[in-house]
């Protein structure tokens, strides 16, 4: 096998697929990334392959249309090379064309641009671990910018402990034309949802992994329009034309969400997205460490956000816009936090019923709902 | 005044109160059928371990953490009485109520098991050892229960000299008593120092606290690195460790050595569960929450792993502690469990706040910290503690084991 591909095309491809590889496998194999250069088919060009076994992904180097082209394939064949020490080297290399030789009985690849060369021992092909398909007979089409939005609104607030495992993926349901991204730890909940381009042939619902969605979200480039999602028993594939990640799914069920998002709330107030994020900053600066919390005090004149600890005490007043009685709630200010900035309004919408029943943002079809931390 | 050594310290005054045979004197107490007879307290299951065995049981060479099934063989009429982790809780609780009537600076060790710090109390409550004395009479008087007590400058003397006199005795070990009392006694005695060291260390000559000074700090840091110069101060009675009590402490754990690998591991994980629960107890009644949890684990080769974990959420709920706890020991037991000659649990980075609500109480959150609190009710005035060394008390079984979902 023997091909020559842009610098930058190659850097970026293999930077894509490396972000997946284990960078410490049982064997070397599980650290390699596959290269299979073809001439022939639908897809003609260079497709670069990687997983750690639990995400798969492969991204495709069409051979272009321009007067000259992204790769010129001499020979077609199937190298597996070390991953990070290639991309390494590729980045190092400059711009220009990067030549890529792989000898299939030494099982050496010879990379060589302009003025380097340098020779990386690889594995068989045959070992390479397989990645699995996933057929559409339950798939839907997503424009790429609301499913990178869906999962920037989701994906944080799923569990990063290793102990509720469904807790540790986003629940992807599509449904009627819609799809819906829930993601919860059990303390706060995040909720969004986005139209479905095309929702044939169906409907379905699984738990992907945080960490696919966050390589999903990572490979999509500008470049990429739309994405089919689609969902067999154990796997999740998102592909577009040039790029599919392919996500092991989380087994367990899901907890039952919908009973745990208040219809409506007592207490409604609105806030400056702004101001209330410095002020829960500033205050949180003072807060312990592994139990934190901050007091809200709503009042017709303003929210005093508060907060004390063995370390220091906070107090701060942010303008908001609130009708009723004062009301004191408690939370955690990183469970705000993180919420206010993926928030994009000016205005937050924050609703609640009282100090012991969860708090709601809502922007939109957006909803997070939190719950709170007792204060005295 | 002479005020020559008006910048030096003063000495202190450490109390190391230890009940005896704790578990099987409550039941020996409670149930006049099983006095003057030899009991194991403990479940009569083929995976069970003795929690504690009385004093009639144990010239049979019946001890704690003994399989049920080796102690039965060795002492056949002896009487299996299953544990009853409520009543050793209400009577740890009123030992504790009675330390710490007289210092706040109380370090518990276990249930049965304390430091306590009283330099300085002199005044207000008497000299030190007529001050054991009084304890020992008020646990008799009050629990009608027998504890041991030793009364030192130092931790190690103290908990040296408790020991010296078992059951039901008073030693004393000061300052002057040090070089005499110590030397013939074997190396075993020194804190650290287990059957396999002692082992090595009479390969190299060394049997008693006397050979262990000869050979000199130095050479003993030579061989042993760190262990061996700390050794050699203890030899000397040497040890400056201050008596924490659980209210200023930046972790809580408790662990159990064995006097032989436990080769069975759901032996070891219903020892982990029992030492969860205790060190919970403890988490609560210092009014903290801990947002980690690691377990410990040694092996007969002393190879020691750790392992631990952020908790989802700081909390005081054995449940979810426990959820950790099991966690981190399934996932090494899984592929690598082997014969256990310690386990140990530690709460970690413990704060004090508002306690965070969760979403959906499937985990019976609430529920579970309504039942910790019943529980804690029982031990009402002070709570139980840690069990740090060989042979403690805990038990397996203490409730089935609950998972986190």
């Amino acid at each position: 096998m023997r091909f020559t591909c842009e610098r930058d095309e190659l850097v970026k491809a293999l930077g894509a697929v490396s972000g997946v590889v284990a960078s410490k496998g049982i064997h070397p194999v599980y650290e390699s990334v596959e290269i299979i250069a073809s001439n022939e088919g639908d897809h003609p060009g260079l497709e670069i392959l990687g997983t750690d076994l639990e995400i798969g992904m492969r991204v495709r180097v069409p051979i272009g249309d321009g007067p000259t082209p992204t790769v010129r394939i001499e020979q077609p064949g199937t190298a597996v090379v070390p991953a990070q020490r290639l991309v390494a080297i590729c980045r190092e290399l400059p711009k220009g064309g990067v030549t890529f030789a792989w000898n299939a009985d030494q099982r050496e690849c010879t990379i060589s641009a302009a003025r380097g060369r340098f020779k990386l021992q690889g594995q068989s092909p045959e070992d390479f671990p397989e990645i699995p398909t996933v057929d559409d007979a339950k798939s839907v089409v997503i424009a790429a910018s609301s499913l990178k939005t869906l999962i920037r609104l989701t994906a944080f607030a799923a569990a990063r402990e290793r102990m509720r495992y469904a807790l540790n993926g986003v629940l992807v349901r599509a449904e009627g034309g819609v799809i819906e991204f829930v993601a919860t730890d059990g303390r706060r909940l995040a909720r969004a949802t986005a139209p479905v381009v095309n929702s044939t042939p169906g409907e379905f619902q699984a738990i992907v992994p945080t960490k696919g969605l966050q390589q999903l979200d990572k490979s999509l480039t500008d470049g990429d329009t739309e994405v089919r999602l689609s969902v067999a028993s154990s796997h999740m594939c998102a592909r577009t034309s040039r790029v599919s990640v392919v996500s092991r799914l989380v087994e367990g069920s899901f907890p039952n969400y919908k009973d745990v998002i208040p219809a409506s709330c007592k207490q409604k107030a609105i806030v400056r997205r702004d101001a209330f994020t410095s002020a829960l900053k500033r205050a949180s600066l003072v807060t312990s460490r592994d139990a934190q919390s901050v007091r809200l005090e709503f009042k017709a004149d303003g929210l005093t956000v508060s907060a004390h600890s063995a370390d220091g005490s906070a107090e701060e007043i942010v303008e908001c816009d609130f009708q009723g009685g004062d009301e004191a709630v408690g939370f955690n200010p990183e469970f705000l936090l993180e919420a206010l900035n993926v928030l994009t309004a000016d205005g937050v919408q924050f609703e609640w019923n009282d100090r012991k029943s969860p708090g709601k943002i809502v922007e939109g079809d957006y909803v997070y709902v939190v719950m709170p931390v007792s204060i005295e | 005044m002479p005020d020559a050594d008006a910048s030096a310290p003063p000495p202190r005054c450490i109390l190391h109160l230890d009940m005896d045979a704790f578990y099987a004197s409550v039941e020996q107490r409670d149930f006049p059928a099983l006095r003057g007879k030899p009991i194991l307290v403990g479940f009569d299951s083929p995976r069970s371990v003795v929690t504690t065995a009385s004093y009639e049981a144990r010239p049979f060479g019946c001890r704690s953490a003994l399989p049920m099934s080796v102690a039965k063989r060795m002492c056949p009429h002896a009487i299996v009485v299953p544990p009853r982790f409520e009543a050793y809780a209400e009577a740890s609780s009123k030992v504790f109520a009675i330390l710490e009537s007289l210092s706040p600076l109380v370090e518990p060790l276990s249930l049965d098991e304390a430091f306590v710090d009283v330099t300085g109390t002199e005044r207000l409550l008497g000299p030190p050892v007529a001050l054991a004395a009084t304890i020992r009479a008020r646990v008799r008087s009050e629990l009608q229960l027998t504890a041991s007590v030793g009364v030192a400058p130092n931790k190690f003397l103290a908990k040296l000299a408790s020991d010296l006199r078992k059951p039901d005795g008073l030693t004393v070990i000061g300052a002057g008593d040090v070089e005499r009392m110590l030397a013939p006694l074997p190396v075993g005695r020194i804190w650290g120092i287990g059957p396999k060291t002692a082992e090595r260390l009479a390969a190299e000559g060394i049997r008693t606290i006397a050979d262990l000074r000869r050979v000199g700090a130095d050479e003993l840091e030579r061989r042993h690195g760190d262990s061996g110069r700390h050794w050699w101060e203890l030899a000397w009675g040497i040890d400056d460790r201050p008596v924490v009590p659980d209210t200023q402490a930046k972790s809580l754990g408790q662990e159990r050595t064995f006097e032989t690998d436990l080769p069975d591991a759901d032996v070891v994980r219903s020892i982990l569960l029992a030492e969860t629960e205790d060190v919970a107890r403890r988490v609560r009644r210092s009014g903290f929450l801990a947002r980690e949890v690691s377990v410990k684990i040694r092996f007969g080769d002393f190879e020691t792993i750790t392992r631990q974990a952020t908790l989802p959420a700081a909390t005081d709920v054995t449940a979810e502690l426990w959820a950790g706890a099991l966690s981190l020991f399934d996932r090494w037991a899984r592929g690598s469990f082997r014969p256990v000659r310690l386990i140990g649990v530690t709460a970690s980075r413990l704060s004090v706040g508002g306690r965070q609500a969760a979403l959906f109480d499937e985990a019976g959150h609430e529920r579970k910290r309504r039942a910790d609190l019943v529980s804690d009710a029982i031990v009402a005035k002070f709570g139980a503690g840690a069990v740090r060394r060989a042979g403690g008390q805990t038990a397996p079984q203490l409730s089935p084991p609950t998972d986190g979902d």
